[in-house]
């Protein structure tokens, strides 16, 4: 079979985890080159290249700042889960007042705080070189957006499961299996419960540890994990709703 | 006895503050009767994750087991932490500690360590501690807004 050279704008807008219009909005601004095709609009993947950058700033900002260490502005830095718990309480608070996220506040909270919180919890006291984490959120673009420089899943999850040869083994064994790098304690059920929160709410995840992304998207449990070129130190996740 | 968990914030997302109002909550349980219900009143939070649950709703549970009774579970997050914590109770082996003379002690076991030393005696009433597996005893389930009994 023939491979596609184009996305169709339902088929980007479901691989970048957003909205047919928020894609038609981009077209619109000339964020997004697109071709008339009939009646509707064709992005070449030719003219897309990386579409991360079209997710947004906040997201950009991150990756940036996992991949190559480049610097960010301290606003979005939480360097201890003190400073992370003060901010997600804020962004909660925020959310009960906008008429967007009302409805689907708490959950959208519950899970950045396990997002965010795991970093800690699997870096302490073993962080490469940056402790804490990026957390930033925009409510009016819809997005929350979380990373880390830690030691990534796979080199966590392989103190528990040596058997894991690379990064999508361990980002499927991480959002599917109740497990922990922290064992004895018990725990292991935080991105489950990311993944059941999503399959059940119009709420969209991408998730990065070295070379291995995960989109989930809302209304379904199916796990779509790709290898990307890009190999990214600890995790980078963009919660969109 | 009735725990209202609004007292404790109405953020309630990470693990450390979560095993912090468990422990905050010690001297209050030392009060509760043999056959007294303890109830976990949600009303008022507005947030609440399952590392936070795990660690002050799991190790109730397998103190109170029946006895524990949820109330206020409407709010999304805590029905998602609840469902995740009942899946993740049934594929876990949570013990129990009971001591000689037949009483549950598992509150008096520090959590967290593997190996308890049943050797050792309880520190109620000097009798032998045993260990089982809590799905023996209780039915692993929490009991979310039951009718109130007359």
């Amino acid at each position: 079979m023939e491979l596609k050279e184009f996305y169709t704008t339902k088929e980007l807008a479901d691989l970048l985890g957003i909205s047919r219009v928020a894609v038609f909005n981009r077209i619109k601004n000339g964020d997004i080159k697109a071709q008339k095709m009939g009646r509707n609009f064709v992005i070449f993947k030719k003219d897309i290249g990386d579409t991360d950058v079209f997710l947004s700033n906040l997201f950009k900002i991150a990756k940036d700042w996992t991949i190559s260490h480049k610097e960010f502005p301290d606003q979005f830095y939480c360097q201890n889960s003190g400073v992370f718990q003060a901010r997600v309480t804020k962004m909660g608070e925020l959310m009960v007042k906008n008429k967007e996220a009302k409805y689907l506040f708490s959950l959208l909270t519950s899970i950045a705080g396990e997002i965010g919180n795991n970093s800690y919890d699997h870096n302490l006291g073993q962080w490469p070189d940056t402790p804490g984490i990026f957390f930033g959120y925009d409510l009016n673009k819809k997005q929350i957006v979380l990373a880390d420089r830690g030691v990534g899943i796979l080199k966590t999850l392989k103190r528990v499961r040596p058997g894991l040869t690379n990064h999508q083994q361990a980002l499927r064994v991480a959002f599917t299996e109740i497990i922990s790098g922290r064992q004895p304690e018990a725990r292991g059920n935080g991105l489950k419960y990311v993944r059941d929160v999503i399959a059940k709410n119009s709420i969209n995840l991408i998730f990065q540890t070295g070379d291995a992304k995960l989109i989930l998207k809302g209304g379904g449990a199916n796990l779509d994990i790709r290898i990307v070129k890009e190999n990214i130190h600890g995790c980078l996740a963009l919660i969109t709703y | 006895m009735i725990i209202e968990l609004k007292k404790f914030g109405t953020t309630l997302i990470s693990r450390q503050t979560g095993r912090e109002a468990f422990s905050a909550l010690q001297p209050f349980l030392k009060d509760v009767k043999e056959k007294e219900t303890v109830e976990v009143n949600f009303g008022g939070v507005l947030t609440f994750s399952p590392s936070w649950g795990d660690e002050f709703l799991t190790p109730l549970l397998n103190i109170y087991g029946e006895r524990l009774i949820l109330r206020n579970t409407s709010n999304l997050s805590v029905q998602a932490t609840l469902d995740i914590l009942e899946k993740t109770m049934k594929t876990k082996q949570r013990k129990i500690y009971w001591c000689q003379c037949s009483r549950n002690i598992s509150k008096h076991i520090k959590r967290g360590s593997s190996s308890v030393d049943t050797k050792k005696v309880c520190p109620e009433c000097g009798g032998r501690i045993f260990e089982e597996d809590a799905k023996n005893h209780f039915n692993l389930y929490l009991k979310r807004n039951p009718k109130r009994s007359e």
